[in-house]
């Protein structure tokens, strides 16, 4: 049997993901637009794109990036918004605000995302859970009823941020160490934050389709994922937390983050 | 109906537990009670901060802008059902 990398991993870290975020926020500006499908696009609706559907709009099939046309083709009874990026940069501030009233080890991971490292904050994953329903409350209360988030807890960001997209909108998943293998060999190797169709192909193309697979492969696979030089067990490294970026540092400020290094990396 | 508008209005508001809150909005020579304040928000204009108050009553939602350099209200968005 795999001994389980994560058992001896001490950090608690929450990543909180906003659901549907532009499109929560002008539902609970407008109350006029809860409950129906909207699109927020950009300022010329008939030539633009679905930044963000509504949850109602997600059920009916509107994606994100589609054209308001395909959309609207989709759903006719899509209600597009223009978008206000002033409003959710100030939102955004707010409850990033909001987190550092619980640690300030917080960091934003793009402009509804942010990873909160509660490692010095609470001993164990129940406390960490209590935390999370009060920041959920503190949302609540700062920011209105409509604006919900999707909560993950577990070892390091990577596999919070794959805990909190299991259960959406509005959910709270805890994934203790030694949940974390079942949890990955239960999603496909998409779900993964930093693996996307072309690395998908590329491991594919090794016989890796699963992340059992993945575990259990040894040799360097860099010629494959060049430029990214990545092996098997480098992706591993990334899961249980031995890598630089699955640290979180202590600031007051945005932070630039380097996700997977030589993948891909997002500046604030 | 949702129209972007920037129309100079008036506006009640009561100070409560540090916050400033519409009441009753005045345009176009007719009276809205303003029964909920939905969002409250900022933005940054050069060296100003301007505030924005997305408000409601039963029919219409309406988007203020507050200056408070100059305690000037302007009714820039509003929305109606049907």
């Amino acid at each position: 049997m795999t001994p389980n990398p994560f058992s001896s991993i001490p950090s608690i870290i929450l990543h909180i993901d906003m659901n549907s975020y532009f499109a929560s926020v002008e539902q609970q500006a407008n109350p006029f637009l809860r409950g129906k499908p909207i699109g927020i696009t950009g300022k010329h609706q008939e030539r633009s794109i679905i930044a963000t559907a509504s949850i109602e709009a997600k059920r009916l099939g509107v994606k994100t990036a589609m054209s308001t046309w395909e959309a609207k083709q989709i759903c006719p009874s899509l209600i597009l918004y223009p978008g206000d990026p002033e409003k959710y940069s100030d939102i955004t501030r707010r409850f990033n605000a909001t987190y550092r009233e619980f640690t300030d080890r917080v960091e934003s991971f793009s402009v509804d995302e942010s990873f909160l490292d509660l490692s010095e904050r609470t001993p164990d994953y129940f406390g960490a859970a209590c935390i999370a329903l009060t920041i959920r409350q503190r949302l609540k209360e700062e920011l209105g009823e409509y604006i919900t988030a999707s909560i993950g807890i577990a070892p390091n960001k990577l596999m919070a941020k794959l805990s909190s997209e299991s259960v959406k909108p509005n959910g709270l998943t805890v994934t203790p160490p030694q949940q974390v293998l079942n949890l990955l060999d239960r999603s496909a190797l998409q779900d993964l934050c930093g693996i996307g169709p072309c690395i998908e192909q590329r491991l594919n193309a090794l016989g890796i389709f699963t992340f059992k697979q993945l575990r259990t492969f040894s040799l360097p696979i860099g010629l494959l994922l060049n430029p990214s030089k990545i092996t098997a067990s480098g992706f591993m490294k990334q899961l249980t937390g031995e890598t630089e970026w699955m640290k979180i540092s202590c600031q007051n400020h945005m932070a630039t983050l380097t996700l997977c290094p030589k993948i891909r990396t997002i500046q604030k | 109906m949702h129209q972007m508008l920037h129309d100079p209005v008036d506006v009640i508001v009561s100070f409560t537990d540090n916050r400033v809150l519409p009441r009753r909005l005045r345009w176009n020579n007719r009276d809205y009670p303003i029964e909920r304040v939905n969002l409250v928000h900022s933005a940054r204009e050069g060296t100003k901060r301007i505030f924005y108050f997305s408000v409601s009553d039963a029919a219409n939602y309406f988007k203020l802008r507050l200056d408070p350099e100059y305690l000037e209200w302007h009714l820039v968005e509003l929305y109606t059902e049907g």
